[in-house]
């Protein structure tokens, strides 16, 4: 496959991978965890990050094996082109599933929340164009545009956090072991999907320069995910209670809507999800570029750029397929976040054959 | 049947009169070869003509070793040859700016001779008295110049009449016609000689020009009051004035098969990353075009991405300002015939700089480029927000205010985005007039813009007084974005930005401003990222989006990749008691260059 993105560093990996997993937190991913954990669901965040991190610790390996080669590539050198091939073929399929669903669930907050009265197609079709630009222009430009934007990702969570501060209640989080210790963990490990398109990083792997930083950037990434969800977790609950967090449609909006602080300031939902759109915009810019290169390095085509505008068609017929909202959730919750934990063993299993098979650089040198 | 020729006429108006109408077209027909054979035969003539005396004049040369192949050019020994070629190729005698003028010289016998220049392009005076004097006049008083002619006679050289008898700065031997009429067209005297097929080309350039002056656009309180000129070369100096280094080199470029427009390529060796100069060099000299005709269309042929709403390259009417970048390792552009400079490569940030910013004291400088900041997004964002605020998100205003908006445009029958469409359309024509009007009569323009669209439309009840605050501010701020080009591409953008809120509120407004950032950040200029030193990250000397002490701005700006990275000591105010020594600022991590 023929790259002419660019390159991006180790800072721009990094900002990616966490705007891909932050952007679940305006969604209804801290409801999943509160609902779970109860009082403790920030510990849940916090077991469910490290669940991540360990899982995510073969991906440095692996990319240092097989240096500027993204996941597609990767997985037929070291699988062969058999089961290489079926290997992309689970990633491209989760990465479509999960797009397509995030996608419709992103209208669907937005139908819910500011623009009740607009037609869902015109939204997933402007969300499609984004998307479809970004990655018309390349992972570099993405990867900047990203970081510039950074600053308006982090307020759109952190001023909703501390705007919220007054309504903070501490007893709220008590019982501070929440529905037990074992509950806890097993949510928190059951979770652990929700970071799993960390792994995306990997199919982007050959724009990296450095194959070292791949691990860090996911690391970084999880970890400053796990961080804010938890933090995240811990108002919701302070503010809502427990039982009501966990019932609230979109928590974070919620929450946002009663930010008072004073006469002038309040009423501030619809600047944040203003900022929100940064944040879902990247990650399906980032997953959707991942799903097309893994695609085009799967087929092995020399450019990623006329399979964009086919992958958009279909992405966008069958986000329309779930019938309403709650479809898309229970698609999310029961089946993708799940499956996710499948694309965690992707890269343990290709490092697996890649040693086994004797493959990549170290065997080469050797 | 002529008594019903008027009727036929008549009828048929293009029979009577469409054979007399000028036109350039042909109607059809082929022109004749007749009209255009001429031409092409007489350029092909003289093309032939210059070739074989050439061939000629190599052969004689063979011989003689490779100094006389060097000067075996295309001229004739005969001086009505070369003359007659001249003129083909000046179309005499339909032009009139070619001067010729024939001479004796005053040797023994006397010499024939021809002295042709530019009419309007060269000095008068230096060429009667430096040239046509000491030719006709005093070439005589000194019979023996070359010392070695026969008693009473004086044998003519070339070498003699530089050496002795043109006493002009720089004179030149010419070989080629195509030479010598690059020279005549530059300004300079060529003189031609009898069984001589070497010219002598004097430098006689006197080109009308106005003298330097005060900058137009780029203005400044504090700081130099001088500005470029049409003059290349009068700009080259005005930035050597600021940078007495011998490193200071001026490359000359030219470019269009036409214009022939002299392009003055300026930087620092040892300083400017070589990859930079060589790319620059090499985009300039791929120009093949008829006509470049000053800075502005230079540009488009040369930057990155010639489509893009924000410019590639810095264009600057201040040498100190061109001469700052060139010691931060850029390279200068001073095409003539334009009062402006390029600098290359540039960065988004340093669109939004002054030259003032660095007279300032740095909290000041800092300032002002925070205000410049928050301008710009005022006059990309102002607009926008207040459309999708109005129409879509009510809720986030307080009651008071909304009761407010909703009083002063109770009266108003326009939608508001009609509104606010008419009032910036109307705001842009006011500025594009402003700009174009005789200064005569540019007050009265103001006073029209202000009483009749402000006063008058609200008082017809056509505009809401928040809608003119709202597109005044949003104008004021847009004329704080010191680059007039950048300014240009800021204000298109408001449109785009305003049309995405229009259409679905913040979720639009979103949605374009994601595709802005996505579309900057992939610009470049000459290689380097147009968001640095933001986006890729480079903390080290980053001077973009405000600016620290100069005497703490250590390290030259990294994104042009400069040679010399270091422009200052690290303690430079070194007379300072609270100065800290090298070693415990070296301790302490602080060695990094201005910060942002």
């Amino acid at each position: 496959m023929i790259r002419e993105e660019g390159h991006i560093g180790l800072l721009e990996a990094t900002v990616l991978v966490y705007a891909v997993l932050s952007a679940k937190l305006f969604m209804q991913a801290p409801g999943f965890l509160i609902d779970i954990g109860g009082p403790a669901a920030w510990q849940v965040a916090l077991v469910m990050t490290a669940a991540g991190l360990v899982l995510l610790l073969p991906i440095g390996a692996l990319a240092r094996r097989f240096p500027g080669q993204g996941l597609a590539e990767i997985a037929e050198e070291a699988a062969g082109p058999y089961l290489g091939s079926l290997f992309s073929l689970y990633v491209i399929a989760w990465l479509f599933t999960t797009l397509a669903n995030s996608l419709r669930n992103f209208t669907e907050v937005y139908i819910g929340t500011i623009l009740p009265n607009t037609p869902p197609s015109v939204l997933t079709l402007v969300a499609l164009v984004c998307m479809g630009y970004a990655s018309y222009r390349g992972l570099e430009s993405l990867g900047r545009a990203t970081q510039v934007m950074l600053p308006v990702i982090l307020a759109g969570i952190v001023l909703v956090l501390v705007f919220s501060m007054p309504r903070i209640q501490l007893s709220r989080l008590y019982p501070f072991w929440g529905h037990g210790l074992i509950d806890t963990v097993t949510g928190g490990i059951y979770y652990a999907g929700l970071a799993a398109e960390a792994v995306v990083v990997l199919a982007l792997a050959y724009s990296l320069r450095d194959a070292k930083n791949i691990r860090k950037a996911a690391m970084l990434g999880v970890a400053l995910f796990g961080l804010l969800s938890a933090l995240t977790c811990a108002v919701l609950v302070m503010v809502f209670g427990a039982p009501d967090a966990a019932q609230q449609p979109f928590p974070l909006f919620n929450l946002s809507q009663l930010v008072y602080l004073g006469r002038f300031f309040q009423r501030t939902e619809a600047l944040m999800v203003m900022f929100w759109f940064f944040n879902v915009a990247v990650r399906l810019a980032v997953l959707f570029h991942a799903l097309v290169v893994t695609f085009t390095g799967m087929l092995r085509l020399p450019y990623h750029r006329p399979i964009i505008f086919p992958m958009a068609v279909l992405l966008f017929a069958t986000s329309l397929l779930p019938e309403d909202s709650l479809v898309v959730l229970r698609l999310m919750r029961d089946w993708l976040t799940p499956s996710g934990l499948g694309i965690f063993f992707v890269p343990i299993l290709l490092l697996a054959l890649a040693l086994i098979r004797g493959k990549g650089v170290r065997s080469h040198a050797a | 049947m002529k008594r019903w020729q008027w009727l036929k006429d008549l009828l048929d108006p293009a029979a009577g009169s469409a054979g007399q109408l000028f036109t350039l077209g042909d109607r059809g027909d082929k022109p004749a070869v007749e009209t255009t054979g001429p031409t092409l035969l007489a350029d092909a003539q003289v093309r032939a003509e210059g070739l074989l005396t050439h061939i000629d004049n190599l052969l004689e040369a063979k011989d003689q070793g490779a100094k006389a192949l060097e000067k075996a050019g295309d001229l004739s020994a005969n001086l009505d040859e070369n003359l007659e070629r001249l003129k083909k190729i000046f179309r005499m005698p339909a032009n009139k700016d070619l001067i010729i003028r024939e001479l004796q010289i005053a040797t023994q016998p006397p010499t024939r001779a021809v002295v042709c220049f530019m009419e309007g392009l060269t000095d008068k005076i230096v060429i009667n008295e430096h040239i046509l004097q000491p030719l006709m006049l005093l070439a005589h008083l000194d019979h023996h110049v070359d010392g070695e002619g026969e008693a009473g006679r004086t044998q003519f050289s070339i070498d003699t009449l530089i050496q002795r008898l043109l006493p002009g700065h720089q004179t030149t031997e010419k070989y080629d016609m195509a030479a010598i009429a690059e020279s005549l067209l530059a300004g300079d005297t060529v003189l031609f000689f009898e069984n001589v097929s070497t010219a002598v080309s004097v430098e006689t350039k006197a080109p009308p020009g106005r003298s330097v002056g005060e900058p137009k656009v780029e203005q400044v309180v504090q700081g130099a009051q001088d500005a470029f000129v049409e003059a290349w070369r009068v700009n080259v100096a005005l930035v050597r004035r600021r940078l007495k280094d011998p490193r200071v080199v001026t490359e000359i470029l030219t470019v269009g098969r036409v214009s022939k427009n002299y392009v003055g390529m300026m930087y620092i060796d040892g300083i400017a990353n070589p990859k930079l100069i060589e790319e620059a060099r090499r985009r300039i000299e791929a120009i093949d075009v008829d006509v470049v005709n000053g800075a502005g269309v230079l540009e488009q042929y040369i930057e990155d991405s010639p489509s893009s709403m924000l410019p590639g390259l810095l264009t600057t009417e201040r040498p100190d300002r061109t001469a700052a970048y060139l010691s931060e390792g850029n390279v200068a552009l001073l095409a003539d015939n334009a009062p402006t400079a390029l600098i290359l490569p540039v960065t988004f940030w340093g669109l939004l700089q002054t030259a003032e910013d660095y007279a300032l004291r740095w909290p000041f400088g800092a300032f002002i480029r925070y205000i410049r900041f928050a301008a710009l997004l005022i006059t990309v964002l102002v607009p926008a927000l207040y459309i999708a605020v109005v129409n879509y998100h009510h809720e986030m205003i307080p009651t008071e205010l909304m009761l407010f908006v909703a009083s002063s445009r109770e009266n108003v029958p326009l939608p508001a985005l009609l509104e606010l469409i008419l009032m910036d359309l109307t705001f842009e024509l006011i500025r594009e007039s402003g700009t174009r009007i005789p200064s005569l009569i540019g007050p009265t323009v103001g006073l029209v813009a202000s009483l009749v669209l402000g006063q008058a439309a609200v008082e017809a009840k056509l505009i809401s007084p928040l809608m003119v605050l709202i597109v005044a501010v949003t104008g004021l701020a847009s004329f704080a974005i010191p680059h007039y080009v950048t300014s240009y591409g800021i204000r298109a953008w408001r449109f785009l930005v305003l049309a995405g809120a229009a259409v679905m509120g913040f979720y639009g407004l979103a949605a374009v401003l994601f595709l802005m950032v996505v579309y900057v950040s992939g610009l470049r200029s000459f290689g380097v990222p147009f968001l640095t030193p933001l986006a890729p990250m480079r903390t080290r000397s980053a001077d973009a989006t405000g600016r620290g002490p100069l005497y703490r701005m250590e390290m030259r700006p990294s994104y042009a990749r400069p040679l010399d990275k270091q422009r200052q000591q690290e303690i430079v105010r070194t007379w300072d008691p609270l100065a800290p020594e090298p070693e415990e600022r070296a301790g302490s991590g602080t060695k990094k260059g201005g910060k942002s």
